[in-house]
């Protein structure tokens, strides 16, 4: 079942790519450090916003500070953001589309999907800065309020998922082999609903990285001096004539996390996901 | 027909009340104090007790949601914390830039995925369909933001074809308003283009395996007719289905572009409402939004079901 996910995956060229650029963002946020002579928060009042240059690569900002050091440091807060926003959407909509889909009835017909329905009629963006009104601007709450954000969608795919898999025969056989509900929920159920799950969330990622970085951009997340590719792009704004490269790097970065992170979607969706596909 | 109308409408009544139940439990449920939320960490304790009486924080929770759900009804939003100004006015003065962004923005995206929806399934598995998904993808991923930075810079300050900003409303000088929305219309529009294109084109490949298609071409009509007249046609179904919800996404997403152009809209609202913890600004405009977003999907449905007469015969909305 694994080694033919993996087969079908490796034929997928957009997954292996996608794989490649998570893997070297990964790497890129870990070796941050050795990658660069720079300590991103260390202003230099002797070289603002000087242009690209041997010393300076990427150029440097209106602190002074080392651009490509910025954009080397900002993947671990773009990938720790994107990686906790939708642990906390799983968190949430894991168990509640479980339970839902698995028992059905009252409860999932008319409480929980008819929330869910009311939640997404909230744009997730302004959802999630309602959250942030309400718990106050800051990278935690940010995270919080993204993967409040997301946690609709979760509830809605991992129901679907059980759905489609409570019905099937293996299941059915081991209720009448006496399993209790909790056995086969965890045991049967919940590992072959994985594959649409498994997809959500790596494109939740992707979709978790863009959203932080705009609340960051507002000002609602990240706040400086931290390294962070959104607050980097606000403040790159004001000096967009003076300094253009400022604005320029931390947003192709953002560009290829994301486009990585979604690219790797569409292969695990090719592997995990024979119905999806497109031929 | 006219059970599924009524129905549909029916429906809307349970979904706009739960809205205003999370509207209101998530700015006052929420762990927080919003007087404290309101004055800051700083302020003393007094001031603090003085602003939660004021605002009837006080009272009991469902008090406090009946009174502000009522008020609602009657079109009554609340004051602004910060000048008193009512919140429905301020919504309406804002309200007129995000709407115009937003049907420019629409047209936009329309424009580019239709075509590069149909390119990449028509072509499907050739160069055609790699070039056009990979736009699409490219589309998807990209921070419109940091697009509409790109655009001012190449666009504005470089070529100086368009203002970087300042935004005058359409009726007071059309061409300037104009000029002052395409950057930021392209911009959004480019990322839902990259949605919608991804969704026509695994329509369009579900359409083209149908049987009627085969009948078409069985019958010698021309492949440009049973593409466009047979398979596009039945492809946009589900495409303009899902519009309701892709009108959810874009709304979001202006809040975002409204602040690079400095535009003065809706968007702008809410978030000047959070820097100043005007805590019933931000509340009565995310209502406004989520009201619109429904309005939205009804129209949608309501349209779907005049178009595609299997629905309203008994069928499951």
């Amino acid at each position: 079942m694994l080694a033919e996910s993996w087969r079908r995956f490796r034929r997928s060229r957009s997954g292996v790519f996608g794989l490649a650029v998570v893997a070297a963002l990964v790497l890129i946020a870990l070796l941050a450090p050795w990658l660069t002579p720079y300590d991103p928060l260390e202003n230099d009042y002797a070289a603002v916003m000087q242009p690209p240059s041997r010393a300076h690569p990427l150029g440097t900002d209106n602190f002074g500070r080392d651009v490509l050091a910025r954009t080397l440091y900002g993947a671990r807060l773009s990938l720790r953001a994107g990686v906790t926003s939708v642990a906390v959407a799983l968190a949430l909509g894991l168990p509640i589309g479980l339970v839902s889909g698995y028992f059905r009835g009252f409860w999932d017909e008319y409480v929980i999907m008819r929330v869910v329905d009311a939640l997404q009629a909230f744009p997730f963006l302004i959802l999630a800065l309602a959250v942030t009104a309400a718990l106050g601007q800051g990278l935690n709450q940010a995270m919080i309020a993204i993967g409040i954000g997301f946690t609709p969608g979760f509830i809605r795919i991992v129901r679907s998922a059980v759905l489609e898999v409570r019905s099937r025969e293996f299941v059915q056989a081991a209720r009448s082999l006496g399993a209790g509900d909790g056995r086969i929920l965890l045991r049967h159920v919940l590992p072959n609903a994985l594959g649409p799950i498994i997809v959500q969330t790596t494109l939740s990622v992707a979709a978790a990285i863009i959203a932080e970085a705009g609340l960051s951009y507002l000002g609602l997340g990240a706040q400086p001096p931290e390294p962070s590719w959104g607050s980097d792009l606000r403040a790159a704004q004001g000096f967009l004539t003076l300094a253009p490269w400022m604005a320029i790097w931390p947003g192709l970065a953002i560009f290829l996390s994301v486009l990585g992170f979604n690219m790797l979607g569409d292969g695990l969706r090719d592997a995990l996901d024979p119905r999806l596909r497109g031929d | 027909m006219a059970r599924f109308l009524i129905r549909r409408l029916l429906l809307t009544i349970p979904l706009i009340l739960l809205v205003s139940v999370i509207t209101f439990a998530l700015l006052r449920v929420l762990p927080g104090d919003p007087a404290r939320t309101i004055l800051g960490p700083e302020a003393p304790p007094e001031a603090v007790a003085a602003l939660r009486e004021r605002l009837g924080l006080n009272r009991p929770l469902h008090q406090q949601y009946l009174s502000w759900a009522g008020a609602a009804l009657r079109g009554d939003l609340g004051e602004s914390l910060v000048d008193g100004t009512p919140v429905t006015r301020l919504i309406a003065q804002r309200l007129p830039a995000t709407l115009e962004l937003a049907v420019l923005t629409f047209l936009v995206s329309s424009l580019i995925a239709v075509p590069l929806g149909i390119a990449a399934a028509v072509g499907r598995g050739r160069w055609p369909d790699f070039f056009c998904s990979a736009l699409a993808l490219a589309g998807l991923s990209v921070p419109h933001f940091w697009l509409g930075m790109l655009f001012i810079l190449l666009f504005a300050v470089r070529l100086q074809w368009l203002p970087a900003s300042g935004y005058v409303p359409f009726a007071e000088d059309p061409v300037q308003n104009l000029k002052a929305m395409l950057m930021p219309a392209v911009a959004t529009g480019l990322r839902e283009a990259g949605v919608v294109a991804r969704f026509l084109r695994s329509s369009l490949l579900e359409v083209l395996r149908a049987d009627f298609i085969r009948t078409a071409r069985a019958k010698g009509l021309a492949e440009r007719v049973v593409i466009f007249r047979h398979a596009v046609r039945n492809a946009l179904i589900p495409v303009v289905t899902a519009s309701g919800l892709q009108v959810a996404g874009l709304l979001g997403g202006l809040v975002i572009t409204e602040t690079i152009f400095i535009i003065p809209g809706f968007g702008r609202l809410i978030v000047d409402g959070i820097f100043t913890r005007d805590l019933t600004v931000v509340q009565g405009s995310v209502l406004v939004v989520a009201l619109m977003v429904i309005a939205v999907n009804l129209v949608v449905d309501l349209l779907y079901a005049l178009l595609d007469p299997r629905i309203g015969l008994g069928g499951e909305s």
